[in-house]
């Protein structure tokens, strides 16, 4: 019964059931309003030759066997929504069985019932009799009675809407050279009504129920539905049945793969994995769905590159005058350009102190005084360098030592090749100025220097042995800077 | 299939399950707004035209601004609820499921001229029935849809109704791990099992044999307590 439903099976609430009723009638309309009409076609016919003096007659007659009418709908949906959409012959053919139980009670104490749209399937669908019904009606309507109450009154209401919208339509699609108003036509008497207008009165009611009826009923029908889903779990059976059928395959699956592994030994792979799909070609699949069709809109400012059509504007300006406007526009052009020459000269006299000043950059008061925050006077260093450091390094203050020895080249640096050092420059950038002025031996002794003077200052390690001989090495790459620059 | 809900897949990969709301509940929404609006209308007009001349012109502009405006707001700035919306659990979305803003609500609660027309809603009543969504001519011209709200979680109640001397025994899980709806399904069939009549519950727990290796009563005994598991409780 479960295995493919027209429709989706899940527990809903009583008016998300009232929706899905109205989207099953929508979806077996044709089916449904066949066999309506067919059956209410005659019956209208009938009752307007017998009561074409009383036409306020057949609608309610229609409007009253309402409850009989319904049963056809009721039957071709309940059909439709569980596979086979009846045909037309059968339908008829089961007319009269489908009157059989509650036909009475229902066309007449039961007929103002504002549940019946929802206890007609009991009726019809599962024939109970008498007490059963009642019972059965008792669990039934424990869930969704207010829905189907206000079921019957909204769809009271449609049929008002759909009553006045014909007539203040008619009214407003008159044309306005005819006589007609709407108020006398309807409420009044006598020689203000129209036949035509009194038969289209009659007539509208029944067209209304022919559009509504079938969806109350549906809405019923889908209350009902969605009540036994839920006292009989149809949704859980559906998943159920869906996990015993995965389960199964899973653990069928998982015993022929212990077969396999059992009994062959030799690699196979004649069931090889579906095909993969490429992952390029699925991502741009993906990227065409239009989710990722970005359109973007940008607002700014452009310049147009085609020149736009000639300026309307320019007619009020006599011919007389061009010459001398032409005059203005080109004075203004030279005023321009002559202010700009002129503030751009002001601007380079005024900061001339700070141009000229970039470019000596090897003045003398430009000289850095210290360097890592080593005083590199000459003045300040000792004379007789070189053996003032050795006696140090003898003593084993070899930091100092080393101090001095650096001390030395680099006041030589700055002052004797005059290599353009900041105040910011750190060991490294010393080294490659000192590269670019020094010759190959003395640079190499500078390097090793340095790099000691790290060692020792920095990383608080034993200078690399043999490194004594720094001190004594000194004086063949570095002159005492201090006796030359003295006065 | 069909169904009453409508499954939208975010670019995040996330589907959102959105359950239209058809004519009936609309209409009983709207009929909760018009009587407020409508009371509303009386109040003011009760005190309004006691000022003279001024107070009658406010209680017209007054009404001329909240029938136009009152939808609006309250979509916009209330999630996309009204007061009638609110009552009856509904409320208004964008067509991709995001909430609805001053351009989308403001058009689609404008065009209830038209869809008012020729009476009392004809055309939007029409247009609703006949339509794929339930949607009135405004809602088709502002891309809007009107969907059940999210229902609130209920109040954490012992999930699985599992009688004591149920719960003693640790049951075997399944052969196969089972994924998140089927578990749920487990968990629903727990909840519901004392509605269901006994002989429906053991035919349904029967379909699982598979997992539970029982049958009957034993069947169901055994789901109640692997659905107590699933929901935590154990």
């Amino acid at each position: 019964m479960f295995e493919q439903p027209g429709m989706a099976i899940r527990l809903r609430d009583p008016w998300e059931a009232v929706d899905l009723g109205f989207i099953l009638i929508r979806t077996h309309w044709k089916a449904v309003m066949a066999v309506w009409l067919t059956v209410v076609i005659p019956i209208t016919a009938l009752l307007y030759i017998l009561f074409w003096n009383h036409l306020w007659l057949p609608p309610l007659v229609i409007w009253w066997l309402n409850p009989a009418l319904d049963r056809i709908v009721l039957h071709v949906l309940a059909k439709a929504t569980f596979g086979e959409v009846p045909g037309f012959a059968e339908t008829l053919r089961h007319l009269p069985r489908l009157m059989r139980h509650g036909f009475f009670a229902t066309l007449s104490w039961r007929r103002l019932s504002p549940q019946r749209s929802f206890v007609l399937p009991v009726w019809q669908l599962e024939e109970q009799p008498g007490i059963g019904f009642r019972k059965r009606c008792d669990i039934l309507l424990r869930r969704g009675r207010g829905q189907a109450i206000f079921l019957t009154v909204v769809c009271f209401l449609f049929h008002a809407v759909i009553f006045s919208s014909f007539m203040f339509g008619i009214a407003l699609l008159t044309p306005t050279n005819v006589d007609f108003n709407l108020g006398n036509a309807v409420f009044g008497s006598g020689s203000d009504r129209i036949h035509w207008l009194d038969v289209l009165l009659s007539v509208i009611p029944i067209i209304s129920i022919t559009l509504l009826e079938p969806f109350y009923v549906a809405g019923g029908f889908a209350l009902y539905l969605n009540r036994r889903v839920e006292l009989e779990g149809w949704d859980l059976e559906v998943t159920f049945r869906k996990i015993a059928a995965r389960v199964s395959k899973a653990l069928g699956r998982g015993i022929a793969l212990l077969l396999l592994l059992g009994f062959l030994t030799f690699p196979m792979h004649l069931q090889a994995a579906p095909p993969k799909p490429d992952p390029k070609e699925a991502l741009a699949e993906v990227l065409k769905q239009p989710e990722f069709q970005v359109k973007r809109k940008e607002k700014g400012l452009h310049w147009k590159s085609q020149p736009q059509k000639e300026n309307p504007r320019d007619v009020s300006i006599s011919p007389a005058l061009m010459p001398f406007l032409k005059f203005l526009a080109v004075l203004a052009k030279w005023a321009v350009i002559g202010t700009a020459v002129a503030a751009l000269l002001y601007v380079i006299w005024r900061n001339r102190q700070f141009l000229t000043s970039r470019l000596r950059i090897t003045s003398e008061e430009e000289l850095p005084e210290t360097l890592f925050g080593m005083d590199i006077r000459p003045e300040a260093l000792p004379p007789g360098l070189a053996q003032v450091a050795a006696r140090l390094w003898a003593e084993g203050r070899i930091r100092a030592a080393l101090a001095l020895l650096y001390r030395g080249a680099l006041a030589q640096l700055v002052h004797h090749h005059r290599i353009p050092l900041s105040r910011g420059a750190t060991e490294g950038d010393c080294l490659r100025k000192a590269r670019e002025v020094l010759p190959q031996p003395s640079s190499d002794y500078f390097g090793r220097l340095t790099r000691t003077w790290l060692r020792v200052a920095y990383a608080d390690l034993a200078p690399e042995p043999g490194a004594e001989a720094l001190c004594a090495e000194w004086s063949a790459h570095f002159r005492e800077t201090a006796d030359e620059v003295r006065p | 299939m069909i169904d009453s809900a409508r499954a939208i897949e975010t670019p995040e990969g996330v589907v959102l399950e959105l359950r239209l709301a058809g004519p009936i509940v609309r209409a009983l929404a709207w009929a909760i707004d018009t009587a407020i609006r409508v009371a509303f209308y009386i109040g003011m007009g009760m005190f309004l035209p006691l000022l003279g001349g001024f107070g009658v012109a406010a209680w017209l502009i007054l009404m001329f601004l909240v029938e136009w405006f009152y939808p609006v707001f309250f979509e916009v700035l209330a999630k996309g609820q009204t007061v009638g919306k609110m009552a009856l659990g509904i409320r208004v979305l964008c067509d991709d499921g995001t909430p609805v803003g001053w351009y989308p609500s403001t058009i689609r609660n404008f065009l209830r001229v038209v869809d008012f027309l020729p009476m009392l809603y004809g055309a939007g009543l029409l247009s609703m029935l006949m339509q794929k969504d339930f949607k009135r001519l405004g809602d088709l011209a502002a891309g809007t849809l009107v969907v059940y709200a999210e229902r609130r979680m209920p109040r954490r109640t012992k999930a699985t109704t599992v009688p004591e001397e149920e719960t003693v025994e640790t049951p075997s899980l399944p052969p196969v791990p089972l994924t998140l709806e089927e578990q749920q399904a487990l968990v629903a069939f727990s909840f519901r099992s004392r509605e269901l009549t006994s002989e429906r519950a053991e035919e349904l727990a029967d379909l699982l044999e598979p997992i539970v290796g029982h049958r009957g009563h034993g069947a169901v005994v055994h789901i109640r307590r692997l659905a107590s598991i699933y929901a935590g409780e154990r």
